[in-house]
């Protein structure tokens, strides 16, 4: 068993004119047994204090943390029953690998025979067992990267705190050690609070992502929920290459976008996903059951490789992204009109920024398939 | 131009340019050597060999070995030796010591830094002449302040630079205070080059503090404590100043360095062979250290 359940932490440091400064406003949150959590956000968020106040490296400034259903809040970062990968590994540079690896047993005293088993278990898991002798200058960064799990999983705790460990990877590197991270999480049954600012790496293992920003939670949820119905502009924002487009329906140009009774235009803002978007030329009919956004001008278009990522511009200036199927040929230059299904138009307060509950548009086809992936762009 | 294709890719104009290259890149390397090396030879090669050579002549020029053998016999020198080597053996470790102790408390200073770090400094560059004065004030034994503070609870009074037991002792108390401000620095600049996620690392891990020190601050201290070790060593050697301040070498020999006694012999009793003879001895032995030392250090420490 390793769950981890905070309340209402917050922190705050005192800032250079005397005041304090809050980094934390009450972050609440409950991580199972086995859970992989991702704390996404931009950076200076307060993503790494969250994790170093939850190892006890760093004390909150109010608010409790359990651990295992102990009150942890005073305790020692060595008596919470967990381990930790740094961002920069933290790898003991006048140490060999094997030293490395059994550096936090060795300080617990733990008996040589122990030692010994797991430091087999963990070379044999991490494949790291032709680089026992080696010093860490001598290793690339995901053999580093490796040891530093490694000095982690040999600890035998079940909960495992991990702060941007793979920023420091290059891409393909990063890609190979995401997948492995989330077989090694699977088998061992870990509970793994991962911090990270890449969205990629959240929303590939993470089972719940809490997406952090100004100190404070925007939404916790599951990858696919996160991705579908972001809670706040930040979050459809942050999430997703492209970002979601954020259009004001009546702008100073004023949309065509017929927006149901009960919904005030001046105070509500528009979200769509750039893979939702339809674009038609200008005079052509929309797809029938599409709500049609406004009529743009194709600015930029760009190919990479699997898709086309097409830059228009709305008459008020406001900068709308379509991601469409590569044969797709538009000039720069063309007229379009941007239309998307009403299902994946999603409405946001414009002062409080969140998202207004449901999509309140009328569903032109409610047996329409909800799963993301199902649907494709519909180009004329 | 009526080059031919194979003249112009022949690559002998470009082989001629390289080496012209090389050429002057190796001049300016001698160039570059040539001012700290005419210093080098002029003032510490060619005396040491002069006092060498002098060494095993006696005045008329004959090659003799009259002078070392008057050092076996020669009961001032041996305590000199001694002297010496106690010296030494004290003040290199306890400098080694007392600097990591005081740069190991200014890394966790949070407040007024600049002023811990200047009065850890401050003793280092104070003059030897006038840190030596100032600690004859306090081992003054009817008003010194040490004994006035022993005075009032109640301890024994000793005369500590008066009595052959405690002179030394008292000396050595002085050069370690006095170099120890500078090598904090050196200890002080190591100790927050190291990265402070190590300290989380291992405290995560359940590493105390004194095990962490053992285990990872002082093995990746060892380039600097290597450093601190030679360099005091040789400071031990050089020791003078004090002596001429505080004791003139007495009482009763008690304080007399090595150096001291050169110069002794040479300017005081005007036995000039003598005096150089000890001079080689004194090279000799500091030599043989500190080979030694960085011989038994090297295989041992860490270099990033």
């Amino acid at each position: 068993m390793s769950s981890v359940v905070l309340r209402d932490v917050r922190k705050s440091f005192p800032s250079r004119r005397g005041g304090q400064v809050a980094v934390l406003s009450g972050i609440d949150t409950d991580v199972a047994d086995g859970e992989f959590l991702a704390i996404l956000g931009p950076s200076g968020c307060g993503k790494s204090t969250l994790l170093r106040i939850i190892s006890g490296l760093e004390a909150p400034t109010s608010g409790s943390i359990h651990i295992n259903g102990a009150d942890v809040t005073g305790t020692a970062p060595e008596r919470r029953e967990l381990a930790m990968v740094f961002q920069n590994y933290a790898l003991f540079p006048h140490l060999d690998v094997r030293e490395n690896i059994l550096f936090g047993l060795k300080s617990r005293r733990e008996p040589r025979d122990l030692q010994g088993r797991r430091l087999r278990e963990t070379t044999d898991l991490l494949g790291l067992d032709a680089l026992l002798d080696r010093k860490p200058s001598e290793l690339s960064g995901g053999q580093r990267q490796r040891v530093a799990l490694g000095r982690a999983l040999v600890s035998g705790q079940r909960l495992i705190l991990m702060d941007e460990p793979l920023s420091n990877l290059d891409a393909k590197l990063r890609a190979d050690m995401r997948i492995e991270l989330k077989r090694i999480q699977r088998r061992l049954g870990l509970t793994i609070i991962y911090v990270t600012h890449d969205q990629v790496e959240a929303m590939t293992m993470a089972d719940r992502v809490m997406m952090l920003a100004d100190g404070g939670v925007e939404q916790l949820a599951a990858p696919a929920e996160i991705y579908a119905a972001p809670a706040s502009v930040t979050v459809g924002r942050f999430i997703g290459s492209p970002p979601m487009n954020i259009i004001a329906p009546f702008g100073r140009a004023g949309g065509a976008l017929p927006l149901p009774a009960g919904v005030d235009a001046g105070r509500t803002l528009l979200g769509v996903r750039p893979e939702r978007v339809s674009l038609v030329s200008e005079g052509l009919p929309c797809p029938d059951d599409e709500v049609q956004i406004g009529a743009a001008e194709v600015v930029v278009n760009e190919l990479l490789g699997a898709d086309r990522i097409v830059t228009t511009e709305m008459a008020d200036g406001t900068r709308v992204m379509v991601r469409v199927t590569p044969d797709v040929a538009v000039a720069e230059g063309a007229r379009v009109t941007l239309s998307a299904p009403a299902d994946h138009l999603h409405l946001y307060d414009r002062t409080s920024r969140r998202r207004l509950e449901q999509s309140p548009f009328p569903q032109s086809d409610p047996g329409a398939d909800p799963a993301p992936t199902a649907h494709m762009p519909e180009v004329r | 131009m009526n080059r031919t294709p194979s003249a112009t890719w022949s690559g002998a104009a470009s082989s001629d340019a390289l080496r012209r290259r090389r050429r002057s890149d190796a001049g300016f390397a001698y160039a570059a050597l040539t001012p700290a090396f005419v210093i080098l030879v002029g003032f510490t090669v060619l005396p040491f060999i002069m006092a060498a050579w002098r060494s095993i002549h006696d005045r008329s020029g004959e090659l003799t070995g009259k002078n070392y053998e008057r050092m076996l016999h020669d009961g001032v020198f041996h305590t000199v030796i001694q002297n010496q080597l106690v010296y030494t053996a004290v003040t290199v470790p306890a400098t080694v010591a007392v600097s990591l102790a005081l740069a190991l408390l200014g890394a966790k200073v949070v407040r007024a830094k600049a002023w811990v770090r200047v009065s850890f400094l401050a003793p280092a560059v104070l003059p030897i002449v006038a840190a030596g004065t100032i600690w004859v004030y306090f081992y003054q034994p009817n008003f010194g302040v040490l004994n006035a503070a022993l005075g009032a609870v109640g301890l024994p009074q000793p005369n500590w630079l008066g009595q052959p037991d405690t002179a030394l002792g008292a000396m050595m108390v002085v050069a370690i205070w006095q170099q120890a401000g500078l090598f904090v620095l050196f200890y002080l600049a190591a100790l927050l080059t190291q990265d402070p996620q190590l300290r989380e690392a291992a405290r995560i891990e359940g590493t105390g503090p004194w095990m962490f020190f053992r285990r990872v601050t002082w093995p990746l201290l060892m380039p600097t404590t290597l450093f601190v070790g030679v360099i005091a060593t040789a400071n031990s050697f050089k020791q003078v100043d004090l002596v001429f301040v505080m004791t003139q070498g007495g009482p009763a020999d008690s304080t007399k360095l090595m150096l001291y006694y050169v110069w002794q012999t040479a300017f005081g009793q005007f036995r000039q062979g003598y005096s150089a003879a000890i001079t080689v001895a004194l090279v000799a032995i500091l030599l043989t250290i500190a080979v030694a030392q960085i011989r038994l250090l090297d295989k041992r420490i860490h270099y990033r």
